[in-house]
């Protein structure tokens, strides 16, 4: 009988923020096990909560694992590697009382409400077939939404960080320069504008067709808005997308997927405008007889299920500020939440907030708009250029910022 | 396994130095089955067993959450005992009393009863079905079931435990003619397993009733009239108002008691909308909080008017209002914060064959893939038509309908006397780090005018 054991451990402290006064303080410490039996070219899984040992998950993998999954492919390759990086970040949890201090002393027109949480994880990936795997690592994330006083709006609008060095009250100096417009709200005629998607949750929505077509079983069912179209020069040659799989200075430390396939290295998925790769795990790399690349995903209590890593638009050679200093109008997303792609890939999301530029200079507030483009048009012909840097100063990942429809509410 | 007798004889003596404190312990059994085209590739059952703890000291909440539930007196004493921050608020806490809550009615007929060798079976029937039709080029079967205990015991006595059933499996599929695509699915909420079988006939007519939109033309983006199914107003209630609602985003914001302030127009006449967690076997069943505060029927617009809000003990004290058992945690790892229940539109006066007359040009709207609601709500349909004279309807398709909340409260026209509450069969409502939590949401067919749809 072959095993493996996915564990996942984690300890976190968050405290919360409610009418920006701190409210709470949480503190967990969790141990979560997904183990898996593989006999008679079947997989038996089980997940539990909490600390067990081998014989227990032998014994409810036989009690809950049913009818088992085919296993038609091989096992990841045999290897034994670990990469930790741990740091003490409690400073950060009164780094981010002193900001919430400055904000609502100097902005007291406005209410937060948020987190700021800091965590230290172990993933272990253990096996009997030849594959021990184990990543430790800490990290903080911080964010905050906020109300303006009587908009009567659950929030106006967002700031957040995430990462391993990030300093917050710089995040907060640069998040005070869209409290300081946002009485200022620019009159914008229904038409075309540059836009730039500058929230990171929000940055790939417009692509997700895109991206969907990059998952194997998708892409040969012949199902994803891009089959067929390996290899075809699809975009503007400014486009080079990739998937990050590791990058110890982002804090993304689990060089592992969800198989104990290893990926340490950025797989391009569009090339200079070509499309190149697409996303295997262990089952799909086996039945199309592919390499598997490490993007076979799972939680404890799931299945394998192939996603992305971290995918990102590589830098191009300017400063978005430089790319639009010649625009009299360009809007950058603080919130587009709820976007969606018809089949056709034609792309549209209403803004919750967004912010106005004048030649590269932030003059204002844009009104509740609709946006609208393609993932084609978006990459192609309305594209103006991808950035060397992201709004939120990131200067490792680019933005493209493209022409787009927009609408008033 | 009923762990409220645990609770009293663990916690019944306990005296701790502090303004309150509450234990909830969770037992739950999920399972997951999934596949892709005919392949199972998820199947998988988690037990969990775990407790969340509470204290609140000095204006403050500790919190913590444990699956080791003989930790929970040591826990707790620790909680107590830890150094809290000068908070700013201005009021003495007090936790109502509620008379003990024991309902466990689902023991009977839970899920975790059934072996995942059955329900694996049943998938692979469905997928095997779906890709015997017309025109399917891939398909996609999920299948979530979870049973579940709850058990809770408070420092002002209330008790409560209650068990629940919710499963469901949603078809997703590809329809592909040429190069047209269209991507389309349905679900099946259910509190029985027996529920979620035969259901051949309903996935061959949607299956059948998707055909025509493979090779339907995008809409030209603009503002129509929008008619909505009751699935889709469920939607809308709970994205466009029921989100407002919550009162945790009034907090620290005394000006938006003025915006909000009850017994104020805020909408349509023709417009009523409640939330109500007693509903059982719904998506939305929540008969006592996780506060311990009893479910009620909780009226926020009434004809037009404001009439409630959604609260946890804390809001509603901050407030100066009356808890409304809306304090809800996703699970023993989370804290409770103010959630819907069932929330819906309650039925109107319009017969539906009246409303169709007069919505020439309007854009009928069935079913939804997600929606989300801020300041400008979207909701992302499933299938979109242009009504025409007739009455006839052309497909077309669409991505989102979004709107201003404010505006569109006050746009609907039309709401029709037939009604339905609709519960989720595998996803749920999304806030802060918690999602996804089982609601319900219905209500009538509604128009609504000057909607952006794109």
């Amino acid at each position: 009988m072959k095993y493996d054991i996915l564990n996942i451990f984690e300890q976190a402290e968050t405290i919360k923020v409610e009418g920006s006064t701190i409210s709470s303080l949480k503190k967990s410490s969790t141990e979560k096990i997904g183990f898996r039996r593989f006999e008679n070219g079947k997989v038996f899984q089980t997940s539990k909560m909490g600390s067990a040992d081998l014989d227990l998950l032998i014994m409810e993998s036989k009690k809950w694992g049913g009818l088992g999954l085919p296993m038609a492919y091989a096992f990841a390759k045999a290897v034994t590697d670990q990469k930790s990086d741990t740091k003490n970040y409690r400073h950060k949890l009164e780094e981010f009382k002193l900001g919430l201090e400055v904000l609502r002393q100097e902005y007291s027109q406005f209410v937060f409400s948020g987190t700021c949480g800091i965590s230290k994880s172990k993933t272990t990936f253990k096996s009997n077939y030849g594959v021990e795997l184990e990543s430790e690592g800490s990290k903080f994330g911080w964010g905050l939404i906020f109300q303006k006083k009587g908009s009567g709006n659950a929030f106006d609008g967002y700031f957040q960080s995430q990462g391993v060095e990030t300093d917050i009250m710089s995040g907060i100096k640069q998040a005070m320069k869209y409290l300081d417009v946002f009485d200022i709200v620019i009159d914008l005629k229904d038409g075309k504008y540059p836009i730039i998607m500058g929230d990171r949750d929000d940055c790939m929505s417009p692509f997700r067709k895109l991206t969907e077509s990059f998952l194997a079983n998708k892409y040969h069912e012949g199902s994803a808005l891009f089959s067929s179209k390996l290899g075809e020069k699809l975009f503007n040659e400014r486009i080079t997308l990739v998937d990050e799989a590791y990058n110890m200075q982002k804090n993304r430390l689990q060089f592992f997927d969800g198989e104990g396939t290893v990926r340490t290295s950025d797989l391009v998925m569009i090339d200079q405008g070509v499309f190149k790769n697409l996303f295997y795990d262990l089952r799909f790399a086996g039945k199309h007889k592919a390499q598997p690349t490490g993007n076979g995903l799972r939680s404890y209590n799931t299945g394998v299920a192939l996603s992305s890593r971290h995918l990102y638009f590589k830098p191009g050679q300017k400063a978005w500020k430089e790319i639009v200093k010649n625009f009299d109008r360009c809007i950058v997303t603080n919130i587009a939440a709820g976007g969606d792609s018809n089949d056709l890939g034609e792309y549209s999301t209403p803004v919750q907030a967004a912010y106005v530029y004048e030649n590269g200079e932030l003059i204002g507030r844009a009104p509740q708009i609709t946006l609208k483009t393609s993932v084609q048009r978006a990459l192609n012909g309305d594209l103006i250029d991808v950035s060397s840097d992201r709004v939120d100063g990131d200067k490792c990942l680019g933005m493209p910022i493209a022409m787009m429809d927009v609408f008033n509410n | 396994m009923s762990y409220l007798n645990f609770l009293v004889k663990e916690l019944a003596d306990v005296k701790l130095d502090c303004d309150f404190w509450d234990v909830r312990i969770e037992d739950t059994v999920e399972t997951l089955i999934s596949s892709i085209q005919g392949e199972i590739t998820t199947c998988t059952a988690s037990p969990s067993l775990g407790a969340f703890i509470r204290v609140r000291k000095s204006g403050f909440w500790l919190y913590q959450s444990t699956t080791q539930l003989n930790d929970i007196k040591n826990i707790l004493k620790d909680l107590q005992s830890s150094e809290v921050p000068v908070t700013h608020k201005k009021f003495t806490y007090r936790h109502p009393k509620s008379v003990p809550f024991i309902s466990l009615s689902a023991t009977a007929y839970k899920f975790s009863d059934i072996s995942i060798d059955e329900k694996s079976k049943v998938i692979l029937n469905y997928s095997h079905f779906v890709s015997q039709q017309k025109n399917v080029n891939s398909v996609r079967m999920s299948y979530k079931d979870m049973y579940k205990v709850k058990s809770y015991f408070n420092s002002v006595g209330t008790q409560f435990e209650y068990d629940f059933n919710q499963g469901g499996i949603a078809f997703r599929f590809t329809l592909k003619e040429g190069e047209n695509i269209f991507e389309d699915y349905q679900s099946f909420y259910a509190s029985t397993f027996s529920q979620l079988l035969n259901k051949y006939d309903s996935v061959k007519c949607y299956i059948e009733s998707s055909q025509e939109f493979i090779s339907a033309p995008a809409i030209a983006p603009g503002k129509y009239n929008v008619l909505m199914n009751s699935d889709v107003a469920g939607v809308f209630t709970h994205e466009s108002f029921g989100h407002k609602s919550e009162a945790d985003f009034m907090l620290g914001n005394e000006d938006n008691l003025t915006e909000w302030k009850i017994g104020k127009k805020i909408a349509s006449d023709c417009l009523t909308i409640a939330d109500q967690g007693n509903f059982e076997n719904t998506s939305g069943y929540c008969p006592i909080d996780d506060e311990g505060i009893p479910a009620q029927k909780n009226y926020l617009i009434k004809n037009g008017i404001l009439a409630g809000r959604l609260h946890s003990v804390e809001t509603a004290h901050v407030l100066d209002e009356k808890p409304t058992g809306n304090g809800r945690a996703m699970s023993f790892e989370f804290e409770p914060i103010v959630r819907m229940t069932s929330t819906f539109i309650e039925a109107g006066t319009d017969s539906l064959d009246n409303i169709i007359k007069k919505s020439e040009g309007a854009v009928l709207v069935e079913g939804y893939k997600h929606g989300s609601g801020l300041s400008t709500f979207t909701i992302a349909p499933k299938r979109g038509y242009i009504i025409q004279k007739d009455g006839s309807k052309k497909p077309v398709k669409l991505s989102v309908i979004s709107g201003f909340v404010n505006d569109t409260l006050n746009n609907i026209i039309a709401v029709s006397s037939n009604f339905e509450l609709n519960s989720g069969a595998l996803g749920g409502c999304g806030k802060m780090d918690q999602w996804p939590l089982p609601v319900a949401h219905g209500g009538p067919y509604i128009l609504v005018k000057d909607m952006q749809v794109s």
